[in-house]
């Protein structure tokens, strides 16, 4: 049989749902030949018009029905309600018509009374934030301590704490007044409206499109270490425990540092990192030309992962050594003292973390672990870093097992706002006699959203995460390199 | 629930404007008008895993929470797309984040063929569906009866090859060999110039 017929015989099987897992690896195998994935694409899209041409008849009106009980309530509807209601309990009949006629006025007042406290009760509806995209794992802490973990686009709300937890998550957000809000990344913010609006930025990315606000009222963004008064403007903002990285790209941002209530004004074009220590200035600069190249310092820069320098890592081994009886204490300690301190030189290890949903269909309520491990592209310069067609990331790293990587890059526009999640898949075969090294040269245009790529983008971060939680990855090196820079 | 026979674009532009001001049952029209339509887009461009309805039900909803941003004049059916292929990127995006590596990578490069597929043609598969309509009218009965009892009946193979006598494995290649005969077919006609009525409003 030729790999043609094959193909045939396996994707019919995959088509009837009778393919084996591993016979699935045979046709995953077969559809990297470009030819046969796209009659697989064309062979597909003829299989669900036929179930699509043979439905049943009556699937449009119950379709129809679901989505009309699916529409989010109004306002309005509930006063309708309520309206039917004091209507429908409204009994006249004419025999106590005087008594009734008597009490009018007290009924019209408690039918008033109804209604406006309809109106107070229901205004906030009217200022619900909406969810308008989303993708990863995405969760809501409501008000009242609900969690909700399936959201979608067109979830509204009216406050809460919203963590995108994956390396690849983000939500946007709508207001009432169309203000938007972008959170992406590992991020946590707490968010609510009371007269105005409040975000509470524990850690991560947010990106901010804010229309004009009340000057009474400004949008107000806390993290840990600043408070951000908003106006209307678009900006990013970046926060960790330690610092505020705050890049205006219209308009103005008052940044106030809390640990010593100094504030600056960052006009549009303008950045300031403002950390904890109050013997840093608050330096407004402008916003400098995008950088093609980077390098990171996984020392400083990690999100996720563990950093353990050279010199640990060190002291680890001769430990090792010692327990194992291959050296004296003696003979370690004269070893460390012959090893240069450098702190910067080290490895990055990614950690366990655990994705929502199990191997099998029936496990979705569960959750399985990689390995991930995610990197600042954007708190680690003062620059933003932008690659051209021809730029290609390089990755030197560690892998004891050969295994399945996804590599991705997060990007804002250059000119302000969260632009996507980049991801891109790799296997590395580590070379056993290579100590298990492995370089990764990707080229930027490899990395994809869609058919978008990051390509003359904001690189803001960087994460690599395996396909299972048993291989363990150490990453040496990571770098952008433009081979035309000039 | 009532059936409304045809939606001109008339009807359609009112019934939206109904809804911008708060009438929220006038929606049902647009829903009538478009169901058809999202639904065949998202059945064919959809991945192994995806219940389509749901993703269709789900881009309803989310027009309906953004109806105040949709512009008067513009084209409804291409602005309800484009949420529809949000959805469905949303959801395609959650499946592989759950799916183990093993069992998912297959469709996986199946549903980046489709994704790129979807955002680069903007051909209204309704028309297609009319088309395959017509090509099924032309095919013959011991054809067909495969497609009627696997798409209608929805019967198991087995059962396929008892009612033709044939073994389970001539069923699977007469089941490719008629899904590739009218998928010609459905591109013959596509490119034979019935394109007028992808002008058609509500065309994705």
């Amino acid at each position: 049989m030729n790999p043609r017929e094959r193909f045939e015989e396996l994707w019919t099987a995959f088509l009837e749902g009778e393919l084996d897992p591993e016979l699935m690896v045979e046709l995953q195998s077969l559809l990297e030949d470009q030819e046969l994935l796209g009659e697989a694409a064309d062979s597909y899209r003829m299989h669900r018009l036929l179930g699509v041409a043979g439905g049943k008849s009556d699937a449009a009106d119950s379709f129809v029905g679901d989505v009309m009980s699916s529409l989010p309530r109004e306002s309005g509807d509930f006063v309708d309600g309520v309206m039917q209601s004091v209507k429908a309990d409204e009994p006249v009949p004419v025999i106590r018509r005087n008594i009734l006629l008597s009490r009018l006025p007290i009924l019209l007042a408690t039918a008033a009374a109804i209604l406006v406290g309809c109106f107070i009760v229901f205004q906030p509806v009217s200022d619900e934030i909406t969810i308008v995209e989303l993708g990863g794992e995405v969760t809501l802490t409501g008000d009242s301590g609900q969690m909700v973990e399936d959201l979608s686009a067109g979830y509204r709300f009216d406050g809460g704490t919203l963590e995108s937890s994956s390396a690849d998550a983000w939500v946007r957000l709508r207001f009432a007044d169309a203000s938007t809000v972008t959170l992406s990344g590992r991020s946590l913010a707490t968010i609510s409206q009371e007269g105005q609006k409040l975000l509470n930025l524990r850690h991560g990315n947010l990106s901010a499109d804010v229309s004009p606000q009340s000057q009474d009222a400004p949008m107000l963004i806390n993290t840990p270490s600043a408070e951000l008064e908003v106006v209307g403007t678009q900006f990013n903002v970046g926060a960790d425990a330690a610092r505020t990285r705050l890049v205006v790209n219209e308009g103005m941002v008052t940044l106030t540092r809390h640990s010593d209530g100094r504030s600056a004004d960052v006009p549009a074009n303008h950045q300031l990192a403002a950390t904890t220590v109050t013997a840093d200035e608050l330096n407004v600069a402008e916003r400098p030309s995008a950088l093609a190249t980077w390098r990171a310092n996984p020392g400083s820069d990690v999100v996720y992962g563990e950093w353990i320098s050279s010199y640990e890592g060190f002291v680890g081994e001769l430990k090792q050594a010692v327990a194992n009886g291959e050296m004296t204490k003696e003979e370690a300690f004269a070893k460390l003292d012959e090893f240069s301190r450098d702190e910067s030189s080290g490895s990055l290890f990614a950690l366990p973390w655990f994705k929502a949903g199990g191997r099998k269909k029936e496990e979705s309520d569960k959750k399985y672990g990689v390995q991930l491990a995610i990197v600042s592209i954007a708190g680690a310069t003062t620059a933003p870093v932008s690659g051209s067609d021809d730029a290609v990331l390089r990755v030197l790293g560690r892998a004891y097992s050969d295994c399945e990587v996804v590599v991705g890059l997060s990007a804002n526009n250059l000119n302000g706002g969260f632009a996507g999640k980049f991801e891109t898949h790799r296997e590395l075969e580590a070379d056993p006699a290579g100590d298990r090294r492995f370089v990764l040269e990707i080229p930027l245009a490899d990395f994809r959203d869609g058919s978008q790529t990051p390509i003359g983008l904001e690189l803001v971060e960087w994460w690599i995460l395996t396909t299972d939680i048993e291989t363990k990855l150490e990453i040496f090196e990571i770098e952008l390199v433009n081979p035309v820079q000039p | 629930m009532a059936e409304i026979p045809t939606i001109n674009d008339q009807q359609l532009n009112d019934a939206v404007a109904l809804v911008q001001d708060g009438d929220s049952s006038a929606y049902e029209v647009v829903v009538r008008r478009f169901e058809k339509t999202v639904r065949t887009w998202l059945a064919v461009h959809s991945p192994p895993g995806v219940d389509v309805d749901e993703i269709a039900q789900r881009s309803f909803v989310a027009a309906f929470s953004r109806i105040d941003e949709f512009r008067a004049g513009t084209n409804f059916g291409a602005w309800l797309t484009t949420i529809a292929r949000y959805q469905l990127k949303t959801e395609t995006t959650r499946l592989r984040r759950i799916a183990d590596y093993h069992t998912r990578y297959a469709p996986d490069l199946l549903s980046r063929e489709l994704e790129l597929r979807s955002e680069s043609s903007n051909e209204n598969e309704s028309v297609r569906l009319e088309h395959l309509k017509a090509c099924l009218g032309q095919t013959g009965e011991h054809l067909l009866r495969f497609v009627r009892w696997r798409y209608e009946e929805e019967i198991p193979l087995q059962e396929m090859a008892n009612r033709c006598e044939r073994s389970v494995a001539a069923v699977k290649k007469q089941l490719w060999k008629i899904r590739r005969m009218l998928h010609q077919c459905v591109e013959s006609r596509m490119d034979s110039g019935d394109s007028s009525r992808l002008a058609n409003g509500g065309t994705p």
